[in-house]
């Protein structure tokens, strides 16, 4: 019995998974042609010219959860050693929907520019044995309205 | 502002493998360095476990308390308090297994200084076991389905072959053995999934030695019956009672430590021991009969 659940744990963790991996990648790659003109910049400070600009506070926030076949891979993973590519495409996905949402909280500010972007990540359920953890992505920065 | 944000390939962050590819090769690297490990632990285990004296497999199974439940409380005489009817039947009973037990012993003795003691339980469960030490414990819901003594006696016979075999021991001493090994494995993992991987492993890969140990002491009861009885008519009913009940969990049976049942059946059929004497069944007596 206990075969059974394990053995439907990984097929839906898959399976569930990777479709939702495929619409998210489609999803992200639609809404960054669309927000290619909200320019992004690590530079801490805009030039002198656009210094006295309106700004604003923009940021975008993206938590995703690590699936039951994603989490098996990775402990196989850690075993042999390697790059963790269920892991990769994870972190990949919520960088870049962070950085989306954070362009899309400028767009609806009005702001073209965002400067001093920076990226924080943070993990729940840190490793704990028996949790599924979930990576967290924060992007913020400053947002210049025209 | 002449900036420009350009779109860049984003496939470089992306493992280039299909998921279930790496997933597989992966699988087939840890498992089969598990299934590895566990098989030379267990035949490691299972050939210096024979040295275990039976005096310390006996006191193993009084340290484990294996027993607790299963002995029955005894009314002695000098404790005043009268046993009742039910509990007079019981030791009926018990007596009788004992003797049945002790004659098919007879037989084929078994090597100095080992012993059988076999226990009755009074509850439905259809089933009968063997434990350390050579403790037969038999459950009434699979006596009192069973028709003759013949085939009760194949359940005698086959748990005393266990013993002879020394499958209690020789099971537990992989069972820890094996169990330590998955522990240093899955101990090092963050992984709980990962954990239940490894321990699913271990399960199937010492299923074949759990049923090699049944037909092992199948073969050999059929024999006792052989020379016990002069023939094996009957033994086949202990089966078909077994089938009967596990029928609805077919799957269960694909787990089951056990050989499949109808294996089973066929070698009794094929066990080729008749010398033409006379060939009846012997009826249980009275005391099982009125359950």
């Amino acid at each position: 019995m206990d075969l059974i659940i394990f053995l439907s744990l990984v097929v839906v963790g898959y399976v569930a998974g990777s479709i939702a991996e495929k619409r998210h990648f489609a999803s992200i790659r639609k809404r960054e042609a669309e927000l290619k003109n909200v320019l992004t910049f690590s530079a801490r400070m805009p030039p002198p010219r656009d210094m006295n600009r309106d700004s604003v506070f923009v940021q975008g926030n993206v938590v995703i959860s690590v699936d039951y076949f994603k989490r098996l891979s990775a402990g196989l993973r850690s075993l042999l050693g390697g790059r963790v590519g269920a892991y990769e495409s994870l972190v990949d996905r919520a960088r870049r929907e962070a950085v989306l949402r954070m362009k899309q909280s400028a767009q609806d500010q009005g702001a073209t520019h965002i400067f001093n972007v920076k990226l924080e990540t943070s993990s729940i359920a840190k490793g704990n044995r028996g949790q599924i953890g979930s990576v967290e992505i924060f992007a913020y920065g400053t947002g210049l309205i025209p | 502002m002449e900036y420009e944000n350009p779109q860049v390939p984003d496939e470089v962050n992306l493992p280039k493998s299909h998921p279930l590819a790496d997933f597989s090769w992966m699988l087939l690297a840890v498992g089969g360095a598990t299934v590895g490990v566990i098989l030379i632990l267990a035949l490691l285990a299972d050939s210096l476990v024979g040295y275990i004296p039976f005096k310390l497999e006996q006191r193993l199974a009084t340290t484990f308390g294996l027993l607790e439940d299963h002995i029955p409380e005894h009314h002695g005489a000098g404790t005043g308090t009268p046993a009742n009817a039910g509990d007079n039947a019981n030791q009926e009973i018990q007596i009788y297994l004992q003797s049945l037990a002790d004659t098919l012993i007879k037989q084929d003795p078994l090597p100095e200084g080992m012993s059988i003691t076999v226990h009755y339980r009074d509850d439905g469960i259809v089933n009968a076991f063997t434990t350390l030490g050579g403790h037969i414990i038999i459950h009434r819901g699979l006596v009192t389905r069973l028709e003759s003594e013949n085939a009760l006696a194949m359940v005698m016979a086959h748990e005393i072959e266990h013993i002879r075999g020394r499958h209690p021991i020789r099971a537990t001493g992989r069972g820890l053995i094996i169990t330590l090994a998955l522990f240093s494995i899955t101990g090092y993992s963050d992984s709980s999934v990962l954990d239940s991987l490894v321990n699913y492993i271990g399960f199937f890969s010492t299923l074949s030695f759990s049923r090699e140990h049944e037909l092992q002491a199948d073969k050999a009861a059929l024999q006792l019956l052989q020379h016990h009885y002069g023939h094996v008519l009957g033994a086949d009913q202990l089966f078909e009672v077994l089938k009967a009940e596990g029928d609805s969990e077919a799957f269960n049976t694909f787990l089951s430590t056990h050989p499949l049942h109808d294996v089973r059946i066929d070698a009794i059929k094929h066990f080729n021991g008749s010398d033409g004497t006379s060939r009846e069944l012997v009826p249980l007596p009275r005391a099982l009969g009125t359950h």
